[in-house]
This record gives structure tokens, sequence and C-alpha cells, in this order.
């Protein structure tokens, strides 16, 4: 059995690494490297870390669908708003038609008071002909536009709660984008640490392999 | 359909007495579904016809008698259907204005009141422009999620 005096690195629990001279068996401190290292190498690192990561950016995406369906549901809007816009200017140009008729046939009765002539009186069974007509296309305008207005009312009702829903989600967003920034800056120190930490393990193994070596030539 | 005087004189005293009965007619009158379902079924229960109501309440301007006129429209064509007969929706038109017509409620002052204020004020509800602002805002959600993405790569 050959015991060894080597100085081995070490990391504390607050990270830093520290140097410590140790006296073992050659055997047993070469097991111990080989065995920090792979430890070391391979194990899962981060995985706590990375796991916030991930639940974090699944929660922004959710929000980035809601958005998306948000805009989409704007877009759609803004395309019925097109139709609307055309049957209110309809119904404006109906109802024009309608008070002109309407207006010339209380002036053709104003004027005709008493007793109407045979003219007047074809000129009234015109005029109420027309006001008949305009008044039908009107009012068949008017019952559309108004059942669009209240479809369009209510729309707008529940997409104002949408809207403050999303508002919402959105704040929480960029708190979480926040917190996200926090969590990268962690995970970059943890990063340079375990930078830190492989190397002074590799010098350690190289300083045990030299020393072994050395002993193998001391001892032949 | 006919509503003679002494209904809609009937009708109105039973809007002055009862405020619950007139609020049930104005809101029924200010709601764009006036389809023949909803019109049969609003009418069931009431104490006089509806159309007699909604010619009171139009006469008292508690209604709008444009409104007055869409849903005497759709009871007029219920009423027909009832009685196993047909009437044209343009018929029913014409037939639902000329009542309103011979109760004097169809007069120049409402006809230029509905063209100052009832049009503008449906066509201001139905000009809003409410996506502006709002695609503003998700256009700048959009940015800062791209940029915050664009920097998480670079890290």
């Amino acid at each position: 059995m050959v015991d060894i005096s080597w100085l081995r690195k070490k990391i504390t629990p607050s990270g830093k690494v520290v140097t410590e001279k140790i006296k073992m068996d050659l055997t047993e401190a070469l097991e111990e490297a080989e065995k920090i290292l792979v430890s070391e190498k391979q194990g899962p690192v981060f995985t706590k870390e990375r796991e916030i990561v991930e639940k974090l950016l699944k929660k922004i995406d959710d929000i980035s669908v809601k958005k998306a369906q948000w805009a989409l549901a704007m877009a759609r809007l803004l395309e019925e708003l097109k139709k609307h816009e055309e049957l209110t200017i309809k119904l404006t140009d109906k109802f024009t038609e309608f008070e002109k008729a309407f207006n010339e046939e209380l002036a053709v009765k104003s004027s005709a008071k008493g007793a109407m002539t045979a003219q007047q009186a074809a000129q009234m069974g015109e005029l109420e002909e027309t006001r008949k007509e305009t008044f039908a296309i009107f009012a068949t305008v008017f019952s559309k536009v108004r059942a669009l207005r209240d479809e369009f009312m209510d729309f707008k009702k529940k997409a104002g709660k949408v809207l403050v829903e999303i508002t919402d989600q959105r704040n929480a967003a960029e708190e979480l984008v926040s917190t996200l920034d926090k969590t990268w800056s962690v995970y970059q120190g943890l990063v340079h640490r375990l930078n830190k930490t492989e190397k002074a393990l590799n010098k350690a193994v190289a300083d045990a392999e030299e020393k072994f070596a050395e002993l193998k030539k001391r001892a032949a | 359909m006919d509503y003679n005087k002494e209904d809609v004189r009937h009708a109105g005293a039973l809007l002055a007495e009862d405020s619950e009965l007139i609020n049930r007619v104005c809101d029924f009158a200010e709601k764009s579904d006036a389809s023949a379902i909803q019109v049969l079924r609003f009418s069931s229960g009431l104490p006089a016809s509806l159309g007699s109501l909604l010619i009171a309440a139009a006469a008292h301007d508690r209604v709008n008698f444009m409104d007055a006129h869409r849903i005497i429209t759709t009871e007029m064509q219920c009423a027909a259907l009832r009685q196993g007969t047909r009437i044209s929706y343009l018929n029913a038109v014409q037939d639902a204005y000329d009542v309103l017509e011979e109760h004097g409620v169809i007069t120049s002052e409402r006809v230029r009141d509905f063209g100052d204020t009832v049009i503008p004020g449906i066509a201001k509800d139905l000009s809003v422009s409410l996506p502006a602002k709002k695609q503003d805002d998700i256009i700048d959600f959009y940015e800062a999620r791209a940029r915050f993405k664009a920097k998480s790569q670079e890290a």
C-alpha cells in the first residue's frame, strides 16, 4: 500500500473553490478522483433551474396563443365592420328617400285641406305608392342594421371582458419575463462556477496522475 | 290583425298603471330579435295584445315607432299563421305602417327625430373603431416577446 499526500480542490456549499492537503492510499485517491469526475461530468446539472425555465416559457407561450386568438378576432371584427358601414350608408339613403316621400305626401295633404281635386287625388295616390315602396325597403334595411348593431354591441361587451383578462395576463407575462431574466442570470452564474470547478478537478486529476507516475517510477 | 281605438286606449291605460308592464314592453321593443317565436313567447300572458301595447307605448314615446313597427310586422305574420293564412313580409310591413299611421304614431316630428338621432346613433355604434389602440398593444406585446427571444438566444 502506497500512501500519497496531495492537494485536493474542493467546492464549498457557497460555491467557493478551496484547496486542502490530504493524505491517503494511492488507489483510493485515484478511485475517488475518477468517481468525482464521472459523477460531476455525467450527472444531471441544473435540473431544477431547467424545469423553472421550461415552465415559464410554457406559460408565456400559452399567453401568446391567447393574444394571437385575440388578434384574429379583431381582424374578423374589422371585416365585419366594413359590411356594417356599407349597410349603415344604405340605411341613411333609404331613410332620406322615405322622409322625402313622407314630407311630399304631407305637403300635398296639407295644401289640399278640404276636398281634393282629381289631379291632387292622383298625385296623392302616386306619392302614397312611392312612400309605401321606399318605406318597405327602409324598414327591411333598418331591421338588418338593428340586428347587426345589437350583435356588434354584444360582441364589444364580451370583447371588453376578454381584453381585461388579456391585460391581466400580459402583466403576468411581463412579471414572468422578469423572473425568467433573473433565473437566467443565476443559471449563467452556475455555469461559470461549474466551469471553474471542472478546471479544478482536471488539475487535481492531473496532479494525482503525475504523482502516481512518479511513484511508479520510484517503485521501479 | 285589427287594432281598434278601444284596444289601444285599453292598452294605454294598462301601461299607465303598471310600470313593470311598460318596462317589459320597452325591453322587448329594444331587442333586435323580433322573430316569430320570440313574439309568440312574449305575447303569451300579456293583458292586452302586443300590437296594442306597442302602439300605445310608441304614441307616448316610450318606444321608438320603428321598433314598434318591426315587432307589429312580425306579430301580424304570426296572427296570419295562427289563422291558417299567410301574409307576405312586404304586405305585413305596409299593414303595420298603416296601423301606426292610423293611430297617429307616425308624425313628421317623430320621423325627423328618427333621422336626426336614431340613425346617427346606430351609425356611431357601428363605426366605433375598437381595435385600433388594442391592436397597437398586441403589436407591442409581440415585439417585446421577439426582443426577449432574441436576447435569450444570444445568451
